[in-house]
């Protein structure tokens, strides 16, 4: 048997792509080497962001808070989306220039989301916030979901719907098979498909054919504390610092930001994991009582890590093989493909089913790694 | 990382003690992190002052502490680097090594004991770690087991150890079964307490497997046997109402405890009760051996997981797992597997032959001793008592119906449940509910423990203040 569409990975892009596939009425199957959200995907902060994004990204995160806003209802499960806003701390002068300056940039391409605050508002927004703190970029509209029910909800409504899921089901190699098919050679037997979706994540770089890709595998580090009284709505970055950090509803602060473990034993899919790194918890930690002094008092209950894909220009492999036909790629979303999942996996989607969108992708196509092709500068983001 | 010590112990136990000093005589320079104030693990908590005379009896002194004194004295004279006080927060195994030597450190993370100096979060990297964490109470999962007032006898036999404490008056009840609710009720009415009922969750018919594992369990621990008897016997002198074939136990009360209700040989009984002591025997402190991605083996007798060990108790390259921690044995198996380890330890470091001590042939005898305790006191079943109200686990208040609800539909290992009903996010960190979850997912889906697993345990191992990683530098000033 032949399905239509293969999908490779069963993270959070690898899910979504495969209910918004059946949705057309294409058959799925997706291939899982491990358990569905084991990586990249359980080590997110759950971040809705359009907020210093890469201009090439705005267009995206832009149009996916739109699907985060109905995407519980849509599913039939709660995914936890709060329209928090987001901010993005200044702790000096010189960052509250360049936060003029990206103001200035964006509305020369047609963008107004981002909105800049000086000190006064921001005490009367964050009165817990270090005094030194002078200022913050603002997107009202961002907010935050939550990873593992996000995960669980498209996976449920998969199911639901047909989509038909293998995990512990490593995949050891792909070989095309007769007029425009694809034979995967896989842990629980040879899978065919006219289609394969390429959402490996960390492990995406395997599975590009001749397309020339230089991606880095990452630990990313997560840390959640015992609950503290409400002090924090938005979600935080900071101008300069490696932190990321929020307050859930049920008053527990997650930490995160670009400190990076260590990816141990990545070619055993069962096996492969992050270690955490002591010392850089201690950074994290150490930025976060940077801008919020109370939290030294804080209780750190638990970290974890997972491993995810990070390309060299800080921006996803969105769209078509430009090598091999039948072959689209999703993957190395690089610390920051949560917010743009749901819109992401309805792109993969439409693009098997009508052909639709290469125009949105165009700009994250693996083609930019060709030798002709112009190195992106990864500007100001903070993962 | 400034320099590599030889050997890190961790847990301060017969096991730990036996295994530092072991290693130090050797000639290995030892560090010995310990979470107790002193030396001696549970078995021997507080033995250093309680055998100075200092809150119980010299008498009962003795009894408690058989073993201890010799252990410390031995300590003290082996020039091991003992931390009272520090808790261990993660360990990072070396990268799957090439294979055995030097180079393979392993990474230990632990918090020192004192806030003076910061930061209180440490790593040390050593070229081997024995690892001794000890056992833990198994939670027994019954509605109102939460109630202020419900403990573990573990918690009464610790303020016993430590202050000299007996729950005192009236309203005492103990329920449960195994050799330490026993102990603990002869300790109770031995310094003067009063005892209301004991309830025995002992399931019957167990004979046919003690009379199996009877004879050998004679050759391989007379003693211990002699012990047990006595314990039963003082038991049955002890005039204490004892109710057997207790099921369907329940606590009662607003605030704390005020009654307890259960069904004895199939009558219903209800009882006024200020203090419940429950017991269902020991499991290993599997946290270090999950957090290290041990492989792990469902014991049936034990009713536990067990990490897969070789024979001295190494489970990876330079390190190992002894004493409770690794399979409940007891305070004698626990300090011969120290000692083998160590031996082992040093042999790896090229201080000595690799050769099993005399311990190896009492260690199988002992064992076989063991085997009839398992058989005597096998595991409460689940579905006795956890009911759809009960909690299983307290941190984030999840009920067993919780996770009920959330079975099949692809949830059916514990790290599902876990991401789907928050059982085991809390700052236990699963000590209480991860062995209740894999037997209450086992029984409910039909599949083996082995095919159920487990929850994985993320670092660190105990809550500790955000604070305690900060270097000084980068102290906030409005911190206390």
């Amino acid at each position: 048997m032949t399905v239509d569409v293969a999908i490779i990975g069963g993270g959070l892009i690898g899910l979504v792509t495969a209910f918004e596939a059946r949705r057309h009425g294409l058959s799925v199957q997706v291939i899982e080497a491990a358990r569905c959200g084991r990586h990249a995907s359980s080590a997110s902060a759950g971040g809705v962001r359009s907020l210093n994004r890469h201009m090439a990204e705005i267009p995206l995160a832009r149009a996916a808070l739109g699907l985060w806003r109905g995407l519980g209802q849509r599913l039939g499960n709660d995914v936890g989306f709060v329209q928090s806003g987001q901010m993005r701390l200044a702790e000096d002068a010189a960052s509250m220039a360049t936060f003029e300056a990206r103001v200035a940039r964006l509305a020369e391409a047609g963008w107004n989301h981002e909105r800049l605050i000086g000190g006064r508002q921001l005490r009367a927004r964050l009165p817990g916030c270090a005094p030194h703190c002078c200022g913050a970029l603002v997107v009202e509209e961002d907010g935050f979901a939550d990873p593992l029910a996000t995960l669980h909800a498209y996976r449920r409504a998969g199911l639901a719907t047909g989509v038909t899921l293998a995990e512990t089901c490593a995949v050891h190699g792909v070989a095309r098979a007769g007029a425009g098919g694809f034979a995967i050679d896989t842990a629980c037997g040879e899978i065919r498909a006219r289609h394969v979706v390429n959402c490996a994540g960390a492990w995406g770089g395997d599975l590009v054919g001749d397309d020339p890709v230089a991606m880095r595998t990452a630990a990313l580090q997560m840390i959640v504390t015992a609950p503290v009284a409400p002090f924090l709505a938005p979600v935080i970055g900071v101008h300069g610092r490696k932190l990321s950090l929020k307050q859930t509803g049920a008053g527990a602060v997650v930490i995160g930001g670009a400190f990076e473990g260590h990816p141990r034993e990545v070619r055993d899919p069962l096996a492969a994991r992050g270690d955490l790194d002591p010392g850089r918890i201690g950074a994290s930690l150490a930025n976060a009582v940077a801008v919020f002094p109370h939290l030294a008092q804080a209780r750190i209950l638990r970290a974890w890590s997972g491993l995810e894909g990070m390309m060299p220009d800080g921006l996803p492999v969105l769209g078509p093989s430009v090598r091999v036909p039948g072959l689209i790629h999703a993957f190395g979303f690089s610390a920051h493909g949560f917010a743009l999942a749901p819109l992401v996996g309805r792109m993969v989607a439409d693009h098997l089913h009508s052909g639709a969108g290469a125009g949105a992708m165009a700009p994250f196509s693996v083609a930019r790694f060709g030798t002709n092709a112009p190195t992106r500068q990864k500007e100001m983001s903070d993962a | 990382m400034s320099k590599v010590i030889d050997l890190c112990v961790i847990g301060a136990g017969p096991a730990g003690l036996a295994a530092a000093a072991r290693a130090a005589q050797g000639g290995l320079n030892v560090l010995l992190l310990d979470e107790q104030p002193a030396a001696g693990g549970q078995v021997w908590r507080n033995a250093g002052a309680a055998l100075a005379g200092g809150s119980m009896p010299a008498a009962q002194a003795e009894k408690a502490y058989h073993g201890a004194a010799a252990a410390l004295r031995r300590l003290a004279a082996s020039g091991v680097d003992h931390r009272a006080g520090a808790t261990l927060i993660d360990i990072a195994a070396p990268e799957t090594a090439p294979g055995p030597g030097p180079e393979a450190v392993v990474e230990i993370t632990w918090r020192a004991p004192s806030r003076a100096e910061a930061p209180r979060i440490r790593q040390t990297a050593a070229g081997a770690v024995i690892c001794a964490t000890g056992a833990q109470e198994r939670p027994l999962i019954f509605p109102g087991a939460e109630l202020p007032g419900v403990m573990g006898v573990g918690a009464i036999q610790s303020a016993y150890k430590q202050s000299g404490l007996v729950p005192g008056g009236e309203g005492v009840v103990l329920a449960g079964h195994g050799p330490l609710l026993l102990l603990t009720l002869a300790q109770i009415r031995a310094a003067g307490g009063r005892v209301a009922a004991v309830l025995d969750l002992g399931a019957p018919g167990a004979m046919a497997a003690v009379a199996r594992t009877l004879p050998r369990a004679l050759i391989g621990d007379p003693a211990l046997m002699a012990r047990g008897a006595g314990l039963m016997l003082r038991r049955a002198l002890s005039g204490v109402p004892v109710y057997r074939r207790v099921t369907g136990l329940r606590a009662h009360g607003a605030d704390s405890i005020e009654a307890v209700s259960f069904s004895s040989a199939g009558r219903a009984t209800r009882l006024p009760a200020r203090l419940l002591g429950v017991h269902d025997g020991v499991i290993p402190n599997a946290q270090v051996s999950r957090l290290l991605n041990l492989r792990h083996v469902w014991d049936a007798g034990q009713g536990a997981f067990l990490p897969v060990r070789d024979t001295d108790g190494a489970v990876a390259p330079g390190i190992w797992l002894v004493g409770d921690g690794a399979g409940i044995g007891g305070a004698e198996i626990a300090a011969m597997e120290g000692e083998q380890a160590a031996r082992a330890a040093l042999a790896r470091a090229g201080r000595g032959p690799d050769v099993q001590g005399p311990a190896a042939r009492h260690l199988t005898r002992r064992r076989a001793a063991r085997r009839l305790v398992e058989a005597l006191y096998p595991p409460v079943p689940m579905g006795a008592y956890a009911t759809d109200d009960a909690l299983i686990c307290r941190c984030e208040t999840v009920r067993v119906a919780d996770v009920r609800a959330v079975l099949g539909t692809g949830i059916d290992g514990p790290n599902r449940v876990k991401a789907m009903t928050r059982c085991g996010m809390g700052p236990c960190q699963g000590r209480l509910c991860a062995n209740p979850l894999t037997r209450l997912i086992s029984a409910e889906t039909g599949r083996s423990p082995d095919a159920v697993g487990a929850l994985r345990i993320r670092p660190p191992l105990k809550p500790v203040l955000l604070m305690d990683y900060l270097a000084p530098e980068t102290m906030p000033e409005v911190s206390a």
